[in-house]
């Protein structure tokens, strides 16, 4: 299992450095966040050309926000690996909504709807699992699972409807890792105190089913005892 | 809110935010951006709840295959009026809760119903029995369309009483070497299969599980 970041934190530059390429659209780094500032109204894609992970199930997920319907930001995968404008993504569009699309050639198709995406900073992720595409924000699953199988391998990275380009309207932290076989990846971390939690409750639940063993087994000698008593003619 | 499956047409639209869709270009590009959608999403209002629309189509992004899809709807009972208002879109007579019925304990008019909409969509009934599901007949449906999608320009999206020699030779082959890529009985396909049992076979393959959101098939 691999993972791979970029939380954009150094100085303002056109150049976003080696791990990236811009594959429409003039992305920069302003305010140690990402900004595409050249191109409207259409979908741009800036794709991680870094370490690859090492599947092509993983979980994408950045920071953003954009100030109304017509700007949009959000993850990609499973991009084409070319300037091509194809891809899954999970966008969000401030003051609108959030979207779980598969792009070809720039043509957008919805897969499905999630909730109302405000204009202040979220984390969509977009999941690619198999042939099951889904959307979460912040962690928690908004859009999908739907099954699609037009994009089974490509890229990674960061994708943006229209310009996003100001504090109003950019893209930060971007993150992406390989999905552990058969458990869903967790982002971001989990905190202490919901391990403490969970284990809490697992030791309450074993100290239940214990419980009711000893329960169990108290019947059985019970029910054990009068059969004994009957068949010796005691009963 | 409440859970149900609509056969729609895919069309072409317009997002104009607030979670609204709309068929008329906006004055301005900054007051929308188009999109391709199941045509259920004209009617009402899609951000009020995460998932409230989950759709699979079988239209490729450059517009082959088969161009209607499934989506399952989750919304208010005025948004499920107006979308089966449109004579254009097919509401099937089950809902989330209903899928494991086999599909004689539907009415007769709801057997009809969808042996029907099946058959005016191209996609063959004639292999549902009694005891099937109707999780059985959205799976076939979903398969049909991923199939469609798969095979692109090369779905035979013809009528269902043509002939596989109606095909043009290599999208003959095509189709063939697909169902064979799937690991489908092909050693039954001749010049004069039906399309219908070509559709039938692409609809059944066995490709694992398929996903609705939190339905699977």
């Amino acid at each position: 299992m691999a993972s791979i970041s970029d939380n954009w934190d150094r100085a303002n530059n056109d150049d976003l450095g080696a791990n990236w390429a811009e594959d429409l659209g003039g992305w920069s780094i302003a305010a140690n966040a990402l900004r595409q500032t050249t191109i409207a109204d259409v979908y741009t894609k800036c794709r991680w050309v870094g370490t690859s992970l090492d599947s092509d199930n993983y979980e994408v997920e950045v920071d953003g926000l954009t100030s109304g319907l017509s700007r949009g930001y959000g993850a990609f995968g499973r991009g084409a690996v070319s300037a091509a404008i194809t891809f899954y993504a999970f966008m969000g569009f401030g003051t609108d909504s959030y979207y779980l699309v598969e792009i070809t050639a720039g043509v957008e198709s919805i897969m499905a709807t999630g909730g109302a995406c405000p204009d202040t900073l979220t984390n969509p992720s977009v999941r690619c699992d198999g042939s099951a595409m889904s959307g979460y924000v912040a962690g928690v699953l908004n859009a999908g699972p739907v099954t699609d199988t037009s994009l089974t391998t490509g890229a990674v990275g960061h994708a943006s409807y229209s310009t996003n380009g100001g504090s109003a309207n950019q893209q930060d932290n971007f993150a992406a890792a390989d999905l552990a076989a058969g458990a869903p990846a967790v982002f971001p971390p989990i905190p202490a105190s919901r391990i403490l939690k969970t284990a809490y409750s697992t030791l309450v639940r074993m100290f239940r089913v214990l419980l009711k063993y000893r329960k169990t087994t108290w019947r059985l000698e019970e029910h054990t005892l009068i059969l004994s008593k009957v068949l010796l003619g005691l009963d | 809110m409440s859970v149900a499956y609509y056969l729609s047409p895919w069309v072409a639209a317009y997002a104009i935010g607030g979670g609204n869709f709309s068929l008329i270009p906006p004055l301005l590009p900054e007051d929308g951006r188009p999109v391709n959608i199941s045509k259920c999403l004209l009617y009402g209002q899609w951000n009020l709840t995460p998932n409230s629309s989950i759709t699979l189509r079988g239209v490729t992004g450059t517009g082959f295959g088969k161009a209607i899809c499934i989506t399952r709807v989750d919304q208010d009972d005025a948004t499920h009026a107006l979308i089966v208002a449109d004579a254009a879109i097919r509401r099937l007579p089950f809902s989330d809760k209903q899928l494991d019925l086999e599909f004689q304990s539907l009415s007769g008019s709801q057997q009809q119903f969808i042996v029907n909409g099946l058959e005016n969509l191209r996609l063959d009934s004639t292999w549902i029995v009694p005891t099937t599901l109707v999780r059985e007949i959205v799976r076939y449906i979903m398969c049909v369309l991923i199939g469609a999608k798969e095979l692109g320009v090369d779905f035979p999206e013809t009528d269902l009483a043509n002939k596989l020699n109606t095909l043009s030779p290599g999208q003959k082959n095509r189709v063939i070497a697909y169902l064979d890529g799937w690991k489908a009985t092909t050693s039954d396909i001749n010049s004069n299969t039906p399309i219908r049992d070509i559709v039938t076979k692409i609809g059944r393959l066995a490709r694992g599980e398929v996903l609705l959101g939190p339905d699977t098939f």
